[in-house]
């Protein structure tokens, strides 16, 4: 068949060129693969820290919240009952009689506080149970302070969110309500949760002096940055919008 | 039977089976290529029943390189995890198709073996297997080599791959020596089909082994 040599040269070439092609295909998508692959574990292992950091956070920010409660709340309760038991005189019958139910009602009030400060205990349980339990707890506390009128509002079916976003989200919301209560001297702070076609909105706005955006961004602070950063983690879409002495509103969009 | 056709008719066998099994344990998006393995089978059979009885059967081949080419297609789309590839891939069934028809009917008169039709195909299917080469899931604890979609697409590239290199020649070598140029067809065709479904067989089987660890 092949009288001329050329023909064996032509298949000859044509199979080293179909054989060269194929293993340099193989070679590159193996390369390509492992490229890939160690990108994605790269980014699991910052995702794993960025999670660890907003448990840790969350728990220090619980304790905080603990420590103060324990100082302001139950240590004055507590003291006020020592004073009660220190002063108590039983020569007179119906001041003893009036400061022992005085006692009774502050030692009730002691047990409340310390039931509703245990609950705050299980920062991680109130995730187990739920973002949107674990931020109406927040506003609960923002309400408790006394300073603002905060408001939680959950508008339609929210369905389930996974946990190590919920943990991210929920951090991030933290975040927020804490520049809110540090930084805008507002006196309504509303917290909206909602869906938007395939999109969980979470927005938090309040009436507070607001301040410049850009600026905040670009400064040395954290804050912020920290923001972006754990929205781009979990593929949400962060909105800062706020304007000097109309407010802010903070919006997070997480793809459902 | 020659040995060849043993082995030949029975990889197509075992990876109907296979792709059955995998598609029962949940894998619901292999059922493209189990239906092209069953239509291949019938085909085969068809053609070797012909070949006895001494009847034409090439014309049969112009539908089945259409069919076999939209359910190749389907399966890759369902393998490339990028939308706009996805798209152009699904674009090309019903171009492809039309196309590869008119050719048949023009140039083939649905009489002669569709050539440029397969060669066609061939050229397509190898480009989209290099792209879903070049875009495999990425699975945290697995290795590459333990992935279904590279033993599957590998032995499609290879195949096609190879009968592309020779269907470029084969015109040229058949005005030399027809017989001569058949044999040699034989000779290439053969081998790359056993490599096409053992590598099938293989990804099957390392799919079947495996979790089910996506909806896609």
């Amino acid at each position: 068949m092949f009288d001329k040599k050329e023909e064996i040269y032509y298949t000859v070439i044509f199979t080293s060129a179909f054989v060269f092609i194929l293993v340099g295909i193989i070679i590159f998508a193996l390369v390509l693969y492992l490229k890939r692959k160690r990108n994605h574990l790269a980014d699991r292992a910052e995702f794993k820290n960025m999670l660890l950091a907003s448990q840790l956070e969350i728990r220090e920010q619980t304790l905080q919240y603990i420590g103060k409660e324990l100082h302001d709340n139950i240590g004055q309760v507590a003291s006020l009952i020592k004073i009660n038991l220190n002063t108590l005189q039983l020569t007179d019958l119906q001041k003893a009689t009036q400061k022992i139910e005085n006692t009774k009602e502050l030692t009730r009030q002691l047990i409340t506080d310390i039931k509703s400060l245990s609950l705050s205990l299980g920062g991680d349980r109130i995730i187990q149970k739920g973002l949107l339990k674990a931020i109406e707890t927040e506003v609960d506390r923002l309400n408790k302070t006394g300073q603002f009128a905060a408001s939680f509002l959950v508008q339609g079916n929210i369905p389930f969110i996974e946990n190590d976003t919920s943990v991210i989200l929920f951090r991030m919301v933290q975040e927020v309500l804490n520049n809110m209560v540090k930084h805008s001297n507002a006196k309504h702070i509303n917290v909206t949760a909602g869906i938007n076609e395939n999109l969980f909105i979470l927005a938090l706005s309040d009436d507070g002096i607001g301040f410049n955006v850009n600026e905040e961004v670009n400064s040395d602070g954290a804050g912020l940055r920290n923001l972006y950063n754990r929205a781009s983690f979990i593929k949400a879409q962060l909105s800062i919008k706020s304007n000097i002495g109309k407010g802010t509103n903070i919006s997070i969009a997480l793809p459902l | 039977m020659e040995w060849y056709l043993v082995s030949y008719y029975g990889l197509i066998v075992l990876s109907i089976v296979l792709s059955f099994v995998a598609i029962v344990n949940g894998h619901k998006r292999y059922l493209p290529l189990l239906l092209v393995l069953i239509f291949t089978q019938l085909v085969e059979m068809y053609a070797q029943f012909s070949i006895l009885k001494d009847r034409p059967f090439v014309w049969m081949y112009h539908f089945f390189v259409c069919i076999e080419y939209s359910l190749l297609v389907l399966y890759l789309r369902l393998a490339i995890n990028i939308k706009k590839v996805g798209r152009i891939i699904i674009f090309t069934i019903p171009v492809f198709v039309i196309l590869s028809l008119l050719v048949s009917h023009f140039f083939y008169h649905f009489q002669d073996f569709p050539g440029i039709n397969i060669c066609t195909e061939g050229f397509l299917l190898f480009i989209f297997c290099v792209v879903l080469l070049f875009n495999l899931d990425v699975v945290e604890d697995e290795s590459i080599f333990s992935n279904p979609d590279l033993w599957i697409a590998l032995g499609i590239l290879i195949f096609e791959g190879g009968t592309f290199f020779y269907n470029g020649v084969y015109t040229k070598l058949l005005s030399i020596d027809a017989d001569k140029a058949m044999e040699l067809f034989g000779l290439i065709n053969k081998p790359l089909n056993l490599c096409l479904y053992s590598f099938i067989n293989i990804g099957l089987v390392c799919l079947i082994k495996k979790k089910k660890y996506t909806t896609r």
